[in-house]
Formats: C-alpha cells, sequence, structure tokens
C-alpha cells in the first residue's frame, strides 16, 4: 500500500499544478470579469455575460477536449498541460467571476454614497471599504468552488497527463487490484479535508457581523 | 466670527428623473450658524435636494453653490448644467458633511476606524493625531466606551452618533441630515437637538430633512415647507408651531 501510494504520488505535480495555476490565475481574472460585468459599458457587459453563460453552461471536459484535441484541427496547437491550463483557468474564472460580481452587488450603495461625500477616491473605496466586505461575503462560495478544482484536476486524465487519478488507473490495471482507487480517494479526501479547513480558519479570522 | 457668510445656496434648482419633474425652481440659503429644515409630504423632493447638494445626483438645472464653489451651474450659452469636476467635487466635499437616514456605517470596522478613516485616507493625517481627534469627538458624542465596538452591536441612537463623528471630525462647514429622528426615541431627539445646537453654535450650517414637526420646531431656525417639488413657504419655528397646532 506504501508502494502505491509512492507510485500514485508521482502523479501529484501534475495535480498540483492544474491546481496551483489554476488558482493563482483565475481569481485575478474572475476580478476582472465581474468589473467587467458590472461596468455598466453595454457592449462589455453583454460579453461578459455571453463569456460566463458559455463556460458555466457547458461541460469542463468538454472545453478541454475542444481546446486540446479541437482547435489544432484549425491549426492551433497547445502542448498537454497548456491546453488544460487555459481550459480550467477560464472556466473558473466565469465562476469566480459570478461569485464576485454577487458580493459586489450585495454591498449597499449607501456605502459608496457616504464614502464619496466622505472624500474617498474609488481607489480608495473599492480597496479600503468594497473589498473586504466582497471577501468575507464570498469567501463560503470561494470554498466550495476550491473543493470542486480539487476533484475537477481529474478530468486532466482526457488529455493523457499523469495525474494522480490515471497513475492509480495505470497501477490497477497492472497489479490487478483496487487497491489503488482506495489510496487515490484518501488523497483526495485529505487535501479536500485540508481545504475545508483553511478555509474555516479564513472565515473565522474574516468573521464580522453585519 | 462672522455670521453672515452664506455657505449655501440653490439658483432655480431644476430637477427631472426621465419625464417626472421632481424640483422645480428651488431657491435658498443657509449662512453659517443657521439651522434650516425641510419640511414636505413623503415624495416632495427633500431627500433629491440633499443629494443635488452633495453631488450625488447631476441637477437638470438652476445653480447650487456650496461654500462660494459652484457644484452645478447652469451655462445660458449652451443651455446646459456644468458639474463640478472630479476634483472640483473633492474639493467642495471636504466642506461638506451628509449623515443618511441608514447611517451606512462600515460594517467591517470598529467604531474608531469608522471615525479615523478619512482623516488618514483622505487629509493624510497620522494614526495617533486622527485616533485622537476621533476619540474626542467620540466622547463629546458620548461614545468613549463604544471605540472599539463594530456597527452591528451598537443602537439605533448610536449608530447614528458615530455617523455624525465620521462626518463631523472633517469639520464640514454645512452638515446635512436625512430623517435625523426617524430611529430615536423621545430622550435621544432632546439629545440630537442639543448636539446640532452646538454644531450650530460653533458656526456649522445645519440642513435637516424631517418629518418630525416637534423636532424641526426645536432644532431649526428656518424652516422650508416643500409641496410637489417647491418650496412654497418659508416660516419661523414660532410661524411653524403655529401652523401645526392648527
Ligand atoms: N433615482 C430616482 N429615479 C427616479 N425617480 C426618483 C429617483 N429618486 C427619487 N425619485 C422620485 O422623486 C420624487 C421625490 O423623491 P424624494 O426621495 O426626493 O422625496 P422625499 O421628499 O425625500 O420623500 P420621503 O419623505 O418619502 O423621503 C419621488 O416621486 C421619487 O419617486
Ligand atoms: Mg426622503
Amino acid at each position: 500500500m506504501g508502494s502505491y501510494f509512492v507510485q500514485i504520488m508521482q502523479g501529484f505535480n501534475v495535480t498540483l499544478s492544474v491546481f496551483v495555476i489554476t488558482l493563482v490565475l483565475s481569481l485575478p481574472l474572475g476580478v476582472v470579469v465581474a468589473i467587467i460585468r458590472l461596468s455598466k459599458i453595454c457592449v462589455f457587459e453583454k460579453i461578459a455575460e455571453l463569456y460566463i453563460w458559455i463556460l458555466r453552461g457547458t461541460p469542463l471536459l468538454l472545453q478541454i477536449i475542444f481546446i486540446y484535441f479541437g482547435l489544432p484541427l484549425i491549426g492551433i496547437k497547445f502542448d498537454r498541460l497548456n491546453a488544460v491550463y487555459f481550459a480550467f483557468v477560464f472556466n473558473y474564472a466565469a465562476y469566480f467571476g459570478e461569485i464576485f460580481r454577487s458580493g459586489i452587488q450585495s454591498i449597499e450603495r449607501g456605502q459608496t454614497e457616504a464614502a464619496n461625500i466622505l472624500g474617498f477616491t474609488p481607489f480608495q473605496i473599492n480597496t479600503k471599504i468594497i473589498l473586504p466586505q466582497v471577501i468575507k461575503r464570498t469567501l463560503p462560495a470561494i470554498g466550495n468552488e476550491v473543493i470542486t478544482l480539487v476533484k475537477d484536476t481529474s478530468l486532466v486524465y482526457i488529455v493523457g497527463a499523469s495525474e494522480i487519478l490515471k497513475m492509480a488507473k495505470g497501477i490497477a490495471n497492472r497489479d490487478a487490484t483496487l487497491v489503488p482507487y482506495i489510496v487515490v480517494g484518501v488523497i483526495y479526501l485529505v487535501l479536500t479535508y485540508v481545504i475545508t479547513k483553511l478555509f474555516d480558519k479564513i472565515e473565522r479570522k474574516v468573521q464580522y457581523d453585519e | 466670527m462672522n455670521n453672515n457668510h452664506i455657505l449655501l445656496k440653490t439658483e432655480g434648482l431644476y430637477k427631472k428623473f426621465g419625464e417626472n419633474v421632481v424640483l422645480n425652481n428651488i431657491n435658498f440659503e443657509l449662512k453659517e450658524g443657521e439651522v434650516v429644515s425641510l419640511v414636505g409630504k413623503s415624495g416632495a423632493g427633500k431627500t433629491t435636494i440633499l443629494r443635488c447638494i452633495t453631488g450625488l445626483e447631476k441637477p437638470s438645472g438652476g445653480n447650487i453653490i456650496v461654500d462660494d464653489k459652484y457644484v452645478s451651474k447652469f451655462d445660458e450659452k449652451t443651455n446646459t448644467v456644468v458639474n463640478a469636476s472630479k476634483n472640483e467635487l473633492h474639493e467642495i466635499r471636504k466642506s461638506l458633511g451628509m449623515v443618511f437616514q441608514n447611517y451606512h456605517l462600515f460594517p467591517h470596522m470598529t467604531v474608531l476606524q469608522n471615525v479615523t478613516l478619512a482623516l488618514t485616507e483622505v487629509y493624510k493625517m497620522s494614526k495617533e493625531d486622527a485616533k485622537e481627534k476621533a476619540i474626542d469627538m467620540l466622547k463629546s458624542l458620548g461614545l468613549g466606551d463604544k471605540t472599539d465596538s463594530k456597527p452591528f452591536s451598537l443602537s439605533g441612537g448610536q449608530k447614528q452618533r458615530v455617523a455624525i463623528a465620521r462626518s463631523c471630525v472633517t469639520n464640514p462647514k454645512l452638515l446635512c441630515f436625512d430623517e435625523p429622528t426617524a430611529a430615536l426615541d423621545t430622550a435621544l431627539i432632546s439629545d440630537i437637538i442639543k448636539i446640532i445646537r452646538d454644531f450650530a453654535k460653533k458656526g456649522m450650517g445645519i440642513l435637516i430633512i424631517s418629518h418630525d414637526e416637534r423636532f424641526v420646531r426645536d432644532v431649526s431656525d428656518r424652516i422650508l415647507l416643500m409641496k410637489d417639488g417647491q418650496i412654497v413657504e418659508e416660516m419661523t419655528p414660532s410661524d411653524f408651531s403655529e401652523k401645526i397646532r392648527s
């Protein structure tokens, strides 16, 4: 069992890099999507809406397949992992964008007006007044997405990249045993457990009553 | 002190939302140390006046002058209203304070942070000086023991006094109140009257919107009655108290 673990963990690099790169890029991109969606500039708003609709309305698996297997047919080629990063980052940015949008909209406009009259600049209002409240309000939803992301990393198998699930499947076929599936399941459970606890901790830290 | 300086003047102020005319030819002045109240039925346009004065709403016509600077000015040649630029408005707002009906405190900050934030961020005061000034202000409003509380834990009257502290700590010349007594009981109403009169004594100009006739009678120097977007009558407190009795 220990050796299964070691072998499966050879795929951990890929799993981890998909997870980290997606988070690091899609969170800020999500903020941008939310801002564009709320920009009140009709064309941009519509484009952002369309983007969100398509990316949330189709399976991530289809998006990965489209980019890795589809686009080369019209001459746009990505290597395996880049295709995966692309699909994941744009997909998750759409989800995060919607979460941030609803968070921003949930802050009563009166606070912005009060701050305007107090003389704050729009930048100060966004960073000192809106953002901390948006973070607090969206944290539970963000936490859910991050846990989904851990599990979604397994979709990478479709392009043949060697992440932990693919490693487990290889070993299971080779040795005709189901133990690797259990081991990989436990790895996902540990990861999601750690993330859940981490978000609990952050949530408690930014908690305030309203 | 020169008590004749005009802090606020509106000339032919006109505002419509779409086709709906909400303010029609509003003319009035407010001087240093003066407490003026706008009264009138719901929908008469009272809040809209405050929002135009503070630059939250753009007038459709007329002039608004705060502390000798134009918030908006009607240009006869082009027949359009020219509003203060962002920078001009920023300067004008240094003379303005506004206490909203729902206070709009920042819920993620303590009482003290609510009051110091503008001092440190807008007026670039040092943290220590800002804190000292804010604590003085909070103490003078009877909130000395609430500095570290969060807004959610305060009563309505306490929240209002935090909102007052937040607006007044930057020494505005003109302070506007929208329905200051809406959430207060009688004892708190006499407190707020005293607070407002104290500010006025120091030379602050105060503009109040209220439905509360007794409060208006007791706090104001002058009372303007609004009806359908116009000021139809100007009264002294004694005129007003006769009117409400009859
Ligand atoms: N943003 C807006 N868009 C369209 N119409 C508006 C807007 N704000 C106010 N109005 C209209 O302007 C009129 C005056 O509103 P205002 O809020 O100034 O009244 P008010 O005298 O403050 O009333 P109240 O005593 O109920 O607060 C109302 O008919 C209202 O429907
Ligand atoms: Mg009103």
